[in-house]
């Protein structure tokens, strides 16, 4: 039997080079949790309870999430007589819906995405039409859903004290890459900065990986989404469908970059581009830009000898 | 209805036949627009970022590669079509690579009457006492660009500086910006992230400003003006090791442009956007020089120093330790070392 580090009952888990029983280790994520949230104590003084809006994807990191907030709203009512520090609404936007594990203290409101496309995104005052949509290619929709659902999300944000997210480190280091991919650079600090814009990412410090035992040991795996199928042929997938096959490959070789990378974008400044698509300001950002025109490549362009260009760019 | 008949000509003078398919754009074009298309981006490059002065002396590193060679050639035809007025001159260093520099070598040595250049060549044999491949025998086949990239690095500085040239123009093209882009966040290279897109770069631990005119320049087309030009260079690759991430690197970026053509620039673009916040720049070093050589550097001891260090270190050891075979590089290295002592 492998002792837990900290208490030296039998370990279940091991991370960062420690063992941990279930107890220590649900204890040691809750403390990375809870750490982000503290501004959120039970407060006899206040006049009202805080509001927090929790976007979930029914993802991993989201059932995580709302399951520790969950677990947090119990230990406050329990050590406060019955009083707590925050109230939870959570929102789904997007169509296939699935079963929600979570009791009254955890209400889920559901949007469908039809919604962000007519109500959330306009161009000169006009919602993208279907044979617009239809020109994109599938990875400027992937995009274009993500920033859509961002902006909504923002909107109904203003009636909330703040918006929790379930990004993990890996889901964020993600981002950082494929968001530089798509020559979105310049919003980067905006998405990665802890608490910006009134956002909080109370898993940032946790890894997939250990989400994942969080989640079997909790019994939430079953309400997990699974991975959408990716297609098999290169040119038919998504940016974010490749960056993500890529980071998890990275990692079997390198296991640091996901941290190196958290690490490396969060010193990055402030320098959003203006742009009426993606954010508040005005005109088109270059990503966006790129986003709306992109068609789907009939060409594979590659970086390939000199003989392989050669033969396929010269015409006779 | 009569169809109209499907007849080929370049999509840009609408004249002459297409010659090939633009890779940045996917434009069917003719050589000549291409050439035009190719340089005017360069030029616009050089005009839009006031990259040279008139009167001013400036260093091609000049790898025999076909990068090097053709901003060789575009920069001379470039300097003559608009009047520049600059002093063009080949700087090479000689690695010490048998079969690659030594061939490539020969490259640049025609280069210099094909372009009507000077060309200096700069040794790492000469400058440090050893030979690349001395180096790999002693350290394996890790990390070489490491070694290889510091002691180039310094020894163009120096080819500069013994020349009196303050700026060098390097090959690099959008590839390799958008490579190393990816590279520098995947290995946290806080310092280089938000340098590493800039056309010139005037580091605090070299005398000599850096320029990339190929910046904006796809690999693909470098390969396709070279071949359209017949340009004489030396295509093999070096066959040392890479840096970490930069195989991985490149293997995404190839995957991206599958989806999206314009991936590469768009890379390009984010580095661009990367601004570091004040309290990380403040830390930055400041510039000073090397105890050890007295040359500019970032540290009590320069990084061409250091990796000498261990480099000399190791080959003390394989003195005292064993007997060298006369045909071992240490041995050789050595034997140079003695030959100086005598003369
Ligand atoms: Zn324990
Ligand atoms: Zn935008
Ligand atoms: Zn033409």
């Amino acid at each position: 039997m492998t002792a837990c580090s900290r208490c030296g009952q039998e370990s279940r888990v091991k991370t960062r080079g420690e063992h941990f029983c279930e107890d220590c280790y649900i204890g040691f994520l809750n403390i990375k949790f809870r750490k982000n949230l503290d501004i959120f104590r039970v407060n006899f003084m206040a006049s009202s309870v805080p509001k927090l809006l929790v976007p979930v994807s029914f993802g991993l990191g989201s059932l995580v999430l709302v399951d520790m907030l969950g677990e947090l709203l119990l230990r406050q009512r329990t050590n406060h007589g019955g009083r707590i520090g925050f109230t939870v609404q959570c929102v789904y936007v997007g169509d296939d819906i699935m079963e929600w594990p979570f009791g009254d203290d955890l209400p889920l409101i559901h949007i469908p995405k039809e919604k962000i496309f007519s109500e959330a995104f306009k161009i000169d005052g006009q919602p993208l039409t279907d044979s617009q949509l239809r020109g994109l290619s599938r990875s400027s929709i992937q995009d274009l859903e993500f920033q859509l659902r961002g902006r909504l999300i923002s909107d109904i944000a203003k009636n909330y004290e703040a918006v929790v997210m379930g990004y993990s480190m890996t889901r964020l280091s993600e981002l950082v890459i494929s968001e530089t991919v798509k020559g979105r650079g310049a919003g980067i600090p905006d998405l990665v900065a802890p608490g910006g814009r009134d956002r909080i990412y109370p898993l940032r410090e946790i890894l997939d990986d250990e989400l994942q035992k969080y989640a079997q040991l909790r019994n939430l795996q079953k309400y997990v989404r699974p991975d959408r199928p990716v297609p098999m042929v290169t040119k038919m997938q998504s940016i974010d469908e490749l960056v993500h096959r890529y980071f998890v490959d990275v990692q079997k070789e390198f296991p640091a970059v996901v941290s190196t990378v958290a690490k490396t974008a969060s010193k990055l400044a402030q320098d959003t581009e203006e742009c009426s698509v993606c954010g508040d300001g005005q005109g088109v950002c270059y990503a966006c830009n790129v986003m709306l025109k992109a068609r789907d490549s009939e060409k594979v362009i590659e970086r390939m000898p000199t003989d392989d260009i050669l033969a396929k760019y010269l015409l006779d | 209805m009569a169809t109209v008949p499907l007849v080929r000509v370049c999509e840009r003078c609408l004249n002459e036949p297409p010659a090939l398919r633009r890779p940045k754009t996917g434009e069917k074009i003719c050589k000549s627009c291409f050439y035009d298309v190719f340089e005017t981006e360069v030029h616009e490059t050089i005009v839009s970022t006031n990259l040279f002065h008139r009167g001013e002396k400036v260093a091609i590193g000049a790898s025999g590669g076909k990068d090097s060679t053709v901003l060789a050639h575009v920069l001379k035809t470039l300097n003559e079509r608009y009047d520049y007025g600059v002093e063009f001159v080949l700087l090479s260093v000689d690695e010490g690579i048998t079969g690659y520099r030594d061939d490539s070598l020969e490259t640049v040595e025609r280069n210099k009457d094909q372009y009507e250049m000077n060309l200096e060549i700069v040794s790492y044999r000469d400058l440090y006492n050893w030979t690349m491949d001395e180096i790999v025998a002693t350290i394996g086949k890790k990390n070489n660009c490491t070694y290889c990239g510091v002691f180039r690095r310094q020894a163009l500085d120096r080819g500069c500086v013994k020349l009196g040239i303050s700026h060098l123009v390097t090959g690099h093209n959008a590839d390799d910006m958008a490579e190393t882009i990816l590279m520098n966040l995947l290995r946290g290279d806080t310092s280089r992230l938000d340098r590493c897109t800039e056309i010139v770069t005037a580091g605090t631990d070299s005398p000599v400003k850096r320029s990339k005119p190929l910046k904006y320049c796809y690999e693909k087309e470098i390969v396709l003006y070279a071949h359209f030009k017949q340009l004489d260079y030396f295509s093999t690759e070096c066959t040392y090791s890479p840096e970490a991430f930069r195989g991985t690197a490149r293997a995404i970026i190839k995957n991206l442009e599958a989806i999206r053509p314009s991936a590469i620039i768009d890379v390009i673009h984010s580095g661009e956007q990367f601004v570091l916040q004040k309290k990380t720049k403040n830390r930055m070093p400041k510039a000073r020089t090397c105890t050890q050589c007295g040359y500019l550097s970032s540290n009590e001891t320069c990084k061409a120093c250091v990796l000498l260090g261990g480099l000399n270190a190791s080959r003390a050891k394989i003195v005292l330790d064993t007997e060298p075979a006369p045909d071992q590089p240490s041995a050789a290295a050595i034997s140079r070392s003695l030959e100086r002592l005598s003369f």
